[in-house]
């Protein structure tokens, strides 16, 4: 993270730590799995994003770079399926 | 994500701020991975597979005698639900087999359940994370069953088996290769189950293949006596919390929902509905929120019956 939030924004202690939730959130793996597979929707995804993620989404559009950045980060873990009783 | 604080002083960072609960955590991972998992029912070659599965021309056939039949006693079943029907009567009474338990492999004496253990890397390309033990009861037999829970498709199309976790994956694979919109429903009291939109009554109707039953959304409450707590949806156009749509005493339901904050919850299902609508057109996204408005009224009012 230190690279992303040491980025042009200035960003507080608070946005790091929302931005430290947002990387290791499913929704991260999600939206970076789409990107990958179609890189048009970074746009439209921050867009959807800012609608439940407002604070997430203004940090991201006050830092361009810092979503390519966090994409660019280091593979997470594989998708080891769902485990489901019944 | 908790909004920050407006207050700019600089203080020392208030800890914990963001993290969020093991709860917390556990519900998102959750419904995320549940969310993940739609993208398979749409891949060609396992709808391909699910088609020589299917004995379409005779559903069919089936569905337009019920839709007829509907319509002389006034019932007007239309096609759509008239061809889930025999559709959910094929996948339980002919095609799947239920499992509860296993005879031996060595004495076919009868076995229980002894624990789990991590499967092979055979077992995992079938996707299974997970291998039941079934041993032998039979003094000194020692025989030992593995009963693989497999979560690949193609692979249930193969052993045909399981519990309603391998039911209802491969069901909803068979709904959409049959044209229906289908959805996984996920229940926190162990159980899983389906729901296909029927176009004509411009609704998602309860369909569970483990019990061949549809539209009979107070099945558990009432018929199994189930205190149900959170009940989910999953789709390729979303989540949804659908809980309310299968209680018929929802002040009895909200008092168990302790799980997350219901404003986390509504949250975390927003971004997953916006994160799978992101590349669809305006259009097609104005359609599926008017739809979403009308269910959401209709899940307030609770389930018909
Ligand atoms: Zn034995």
């Amino acid at each position: 993270l230190g690279a992303a939030a040491g980025g042009a924004g200035g960003i507080t202690p608070q946005q790091a730590q929302q931005i430290t939730a947002f990387r290791n959130s499913p929704m991260f793996t999600q939206i970076r799995q789409m990107i990958a597979q179609n890189p048009a929707l970074v746009q439209p995804l921050i867009q959807q994003l800012a609608a439940t993620n407002p604070q997430l989404a203004q940090v991201m559009n006050q830092n361009p770079q810092l979503l390519l950045q966090l994409l660019a980060g280091e593979e997470g873990e594989g998708d080891e399926g769902m485990e489901w009783e019944g | 994500f908790r909004p920050p604080t407006s207050d700019a002083s600089s203080q020392p960072e208030p800890p914990l701020l963001l993290a969020p609960s093991a709860a917390f955590r556990e519900f998102e991972e959750l419904v995320w991975g549940l969310n993940r998992n739609m993208d398979v029912y749409e891949k060609h070659d396992l709808l391909d597979k699910a088609m020589d599965e299917i004995p379409i021309q005779e559903l069919h056939e089936k569905a337009e005698q019920l839709s007829a039949q509907s319509h002389k006693n006034h019932s007007s079943l239309a096609f759509e639900d008239a061809l889930a029907e025999p559709l959910v009567q094929w996948f339980k009474h002919t095609y799947m087999r239920w499992i509860n338990s296993f005879p031996c492999p060595i004495c076919s004496g009868p076995t229980t359940v002894i624990g789990a253990t991590p499967p092979t890397p055979e077992e995992r390309v079938g996707r299974a994370n997970r291998v039941e033990l079934h041993k032998c009861q039979t003094p000194n037999c020692g025989g030992l069953h593995r009963f693989p829970r497999y979560n690949d498709p193609a692979m249930l199309m193969k052993t045909r088996e399981g519990r309603c976790g391998e039911w209802a994956n491969l069901f909803t694979l068979f709904l959409r290769a049959v044209g229906l919109r289908a959805r996984y429903i996920w229940n926190r009291e162990d159980h899983v189950w389906n729901e296909y939109f029927s176009p004509t009554e411009q609704r998602w109707v309860h369909i569970d293949s483990c019990e061949a039953a549809r539209d009979k959304p107070t099945l558990y409450e009432r018929g199994w006596g189930k205190k149900m707590s959170y009940i989910f949806a999953f789709s390729v156009e979303g989540a949804l919390d659908v809980s309310r749509g299968y209680t018929l005493n929802w002040p009895a339901m909200e008092e168990r929902r302790n799980w997350v904050p219901i404003d986390e919850l509504q949250r975390v299902m927003q971004s997953i509905t916006s994160t799978r609508r992101a590349s669809l057109s305006s259009n097609q996204r104005a359609h599926l929120e008017a739809e979403d408005r009308v269910e959401n009224a209709r899940l307030q009012r609770g389930p018909d019956w």
